[in-house]
């Protein structure tokens, strides 16, 4: 039975020829077959694994070469057909539009499609086969497996493009478009397809149940959809248009439009992106402060790009005009807060020994981060303080800008409404979590976020039955009662009385405030047991492995956890 | 070196992990034995940073595996019960790919590939498809992932689990060689009489608490301490079991067949002096045999064999 010879022992020394017969293979297989493929592999060696690895089963997958070869035998259908039907024109017609116009037609199928669909079954087959467990015990942390999956995304983006490239280039020749479109279209096509993969690769990520799986998978179909026919229409449009088309109003509307879209589209990618790479991460880190800093950004940004575009597109300084662009940005702004802060409340206040090593120390940095130290408390307060900093710089420029005072106090009670509705819904959400969900280990931020909506929910019903019960069941008519309802209460406190004839309801929204308070103050009492948390030291131990580490590891693989300090 | 200290793990009222605590040291091998649903598969979870524990905390070279998961990670390899392969790759580009998310770059990946592939022997089939793959083979491809970037920690969830007797000796032998050069390994596995071959130290687990740890000897001593004992004489029978009561140190005796059983407590020395004793009385002994309780029968006896 024991006859058998005992395994080699494993020796740091690589193995002669004569130790191994199968060596030469192996080499074969490790370094290529020639000099191209030995430098590929050199170069490899400085590339995410999983693009290596991707694209090693891409090259082998039935998918990939069945999409490739009908990308080439459409493309080249559509040449000949265009080509042959202008045939006697060709010399001297711009038919570069209409050529383009097709090939983007044909990019935008395995673009927005099949790349965003490959993404997401990419991610969601890792979980579903336990291979992102013996993925996550390697050195690659969630942000490189997601990048990685991104890499591969952009990868097939650049195969797809380089099929059409040629054909485009073809394009060119036959007169009509510019050079500038054509990277332009480019431009958006990579922008669109990337954002769509970050999706896909977030709602694969957040996907740990096959109902969750089918659930999302409909979501990003839809999204698809959504997302495809307006950017397609689009880029027709402007392949018609020209990019240096009028000057006209109209035409600067649509390009900050689409500038905005496509700014949104990047911060909002990075916000989920910070997301998934949270949920796959390590139970014991900070998940929380990554993505408090994008959703930071974006609120800071919201008021800047808004005020921006109102400077620019009402120079008239028409007062009227102002104020509706100030209320719309400022309702914006709240809701990105209301959805962000929803989320934030419903976080556990436990932070981990990991994570308190990471808390900021110093005076300037405790004043400045302290909002995003992890916790319902500091959530709630880093929600209301940062719309309350939007807020003023929106009143700011109210103030500042001509022709707005006759409408100011209007917009004054509308913003008051706004933050009083934020403070007294994420603060009774995170009162409702404590008390009734802090047992749950998991899912208690979905939770408390579905606890908001429910009661604001409960908010519109109660408040319209008891409006018809007031009125003898007849008619709904606002009155002060009536301010738990958020919607209604904004609707007639929208700063736009000239338009309807009405007035601010001032006794209904200061009923609320008077609501309001109690409940903002109690939760700033409260959140005080999330900020007294003090940094624990790291381990002199841990330190030293890690700089051992530091000194040896490649610079894809940063041995150290960022801290979350940005001040130190 | 592994420790896990108070290690606790509940899913809602279920103790899947009771406190839990033992030490393993470097180049050790520890069995991890118990019935279906014990707690084996959670604790080693636990300790691969998989999963937290709702309390106590296991360390790997004095590395907290809740504090310093990343530092627990570099220094273990961790092989799951379950396989989970990739579509599309053969067996050297499967293990090139975890080298590289290892961070070995160069001649340091080539180097730890030939190594693996040598030590596994998977040298052979180097370029075939893990698809393609007995189950045997697919252990030893899991084996060498889990050992690519030279873990000082080994965790293997029962890795023999399905596997013909010939591919269970090599995987044992290459368990037993990777101790022996200095590799710390946690095995889990039902194959009893296996981990008692390979193991120095084993724990008996059921419903999540550690009911014994140590070398399977010590257990059988400290669980039982009595030897059976089994002897055939001649003739003279009856005057044997008599002659046994009066001898005191014997105990439970009993006729099987032409044998005469009884369990005598203490060890070797009492088991000689019991047979020169037997022959100085003059009876005439063609067989005469003792044994300790199998590791096998340690088990039944320690567990009860409760689910929860």
């Amino acid at each position: 039975m024991s006859s058998l010879p005992p395994p080699p022992a494993i020796s740091s020394e690589p193995l002669s020829n004569s130790e191994n017969q199968h060596s030469d293979i192996i080499q074969q297989l490790l370094d290529g077959n020639g000099t191209w493929d030995r430098r590929l592999i050199d170069w490899s060696n400085w590339f995410n694994p999983i693009l290596v690895k991707e694209t090693r089963q891409a090259l082998k997958s039935r998918q990939f070469v069945w999409t490739f070869g009908l990308l080439v035998i459409v493309v080249l259908s559509w040449s000949l057909l265009c080509i042959l039907g202008t045939i006697p024109n060709i010399y001297y017609a711009s038919d570069g539009r209409v050529l383009l116009s097709g090939y983007l037609i044909i990019l935008v199928v395995p673009a927005f499609i099949i790349i965003p669909q490959s993404a997401f079954r990419s991610m969601s087959s890792e979980l579903d086969d336990g291979t992102f467990e013996t993925l996550s015990l390697s050195m690659l942390k969630p942000r490189h497996i997601l990048f990685g999956k991104l890499n591969v995304a952009s990868l097939q983006l650049i195969i797809y493009m380089s099929v059409v490239a040629p054909c485009i280039a073809l394009t060119y020749l036959l007169r009509g478009i510019t050079l500038e479109l054509i990277l332009f279209d480019f431009l958006v096509v990579t922008l669109t397809t990337l954002s769509l993969s970050v999706v896909a690769i977030a709602l694969a990520s957040f996907s740990r149940s096959r109902v969750l799986q089918v659930l999302f998978s409909v979501v990003l179909i839809g999204l698809q959809l959504i997302v495809i026919f307006p950017v397609t229409s689009t880029l027709i449009a402007l392949t018609f248009s020209g990019l240096s088309g009028s000057a006209s109003a109209g035409n600067s509307i649509a390009w900050t439009t689409l500038a905005v879209v496509g700014a949104s589209a990047i911060l909002y990618s990075w916000l989920l992106f910070s997301c998934a790479a949270s949920i796959i991460g390590l139970s014991s880190e900070n998940k929380s402060t990554p993505i408090r800093i994008p959703l930071l950004v974006i609120g800071i940004l919201i008021p800047i790009v808004g005020l921006l575009m109102t400077g620019y597109f009402r120079p008239d300084n028409d007062g009227r005009a102002l104020v509706q662009s100030m209320t719309i940005i400022l309702t914006f702004l709240a809701a990105h807060w209301a959805f962000a802060g929803s989320l934030m409340v419903g976080e556990r206040g436990f932070i981990s020994l990991r994570a308190k090593r990471t808390l900021p120390t110093g005076f300037v940095s405790r004043l400045f981060t302290t909002w995003l130290i992890p916790g319902p408390g500091t959530g709630y307060v880093f929600a209301l303080l940062s719309f309350f900093g939007g807020l003023i710089s929106i009143t700011a420029y109210m103030v500042l800008a001509q022709n707005t005072s006759e409408f100011l106090l209007e917009f004054l009670w509308y913003a008051i409404a706004i933050m009083a509705y934020l403070a007294l819904y994420l603060g009774l959400g995170r009162l409702l979590s404590m008390l009734f969900l802090s047992k749950m280990q998991t899912g208690r931020i979905v939770a408390t976020f579905a606890l908001i909506i429910v009661m604001n929910i409960l908010a519109v019903v109660i408040s319209c039955s008891l409006s018809l019960f007031m009125n003898g069941y007849l008619r709904m008519d606002y009155d002060w009662y009536c301010f738990i309802n958020p919607w209604w209460t904004l609707g007639e406190a929208y700063p736009a009385s000239y338009l309807r004839g009405r007035t601010t309801p001032e006794i209904a929204i200061s009923v609320l405030c008077l609501c309001a308070i109690p409940i903002t103050l109690l939760n700033v009492l409260l959140s005080a047991k999330d900020i007294v948390i003090q940094r624990m030291e790291t381990p002199s131990r841990v330190l030293e492995e890690r700089a051992k580490i530091q000194g040896k590891t490649s610079p894809d693989f940063p041995a150290e956890d960022v801290a979350i300090d940005p001040l130190q | 070196m592994i420790e896990l200290r108070r290690v606790h793990r509940f899913f809602g009222s279920t103790k899947a992990v009771n406190d839990v605590s033992f030490e393993v040291y470097r180049g050790q091998v520890f069995g991890f034995i118990g019935p279906n649903g014990a707690g084996k598969t959670t604790s080693m979870r636990i300790l691969s940073t998989l999963e937290l524990p709702s309390f106590g905390d296991a360390f790997i070279d004095g590395f907290s595996a809740i504090n310093d998961p990343d530092l627990v990670r570099r220094r273990l390899g961790f092989m799951p019960d379950g396989f989970s392969v990739y579509p599309n790759m053969n067996c050297v580009e499967y293990l090139d790919f975890f080298a590289r998310s290892y961070g070995l770059i160069g001649k340091e990946r080539i180097d730890a590939l030939k190594r693996t592939l040598s030590f596994t022997g998977l040298d052979k089939i180097a370029a075939k498809s893990i698809t393609g793959l007995s189950k045997g083979m697919r252990q030893r491809l899991c084996l060498g992932r889990a050992m690519i970037h030279r873990p000082s920690v080994l965790v293997l969830d029962e890795p023999a689990n399905g596997l013909d007797p010939r591919a269970r000796i090599e995987l044992r032998q290459m368990i037993q060689q990777l101790a022996a050069d200095g590799t710390t390994v946690l095995v889990s596995s039902h194959i009893l009489t296996e981990l008692a071959e390979m193991c120095d130290q084993v724990g008996i687990i059921e419903r999540g608490r550690l009911l014994a740890v140590g070398s399977v000897e010590q257990i059988r001593r400290e669980l039982q301490g009595l030897l059976q004992v089994r002897i055939v004489p001649l003739d003279r029978r009856s005057e044997l079991i008599d002659w046994l009561t009066a001898y005191g140190a014997a105990e439970d005796i009993k006729v099987e067949g032409v044998a005469v059983t009884c369990h005598l407590p203490g060890g070797e020395q009492d088991q000689a002096r019991l047979l020169t004793a037997l022959v100085g009385a003059g009876f005439s002994i063609l067989e005469f045999a003792a044994h300790r309780e199998s590791l096998e029968d340690v088990f039944m006896k320690i567990t009860s064999g409760a689910i929860q």
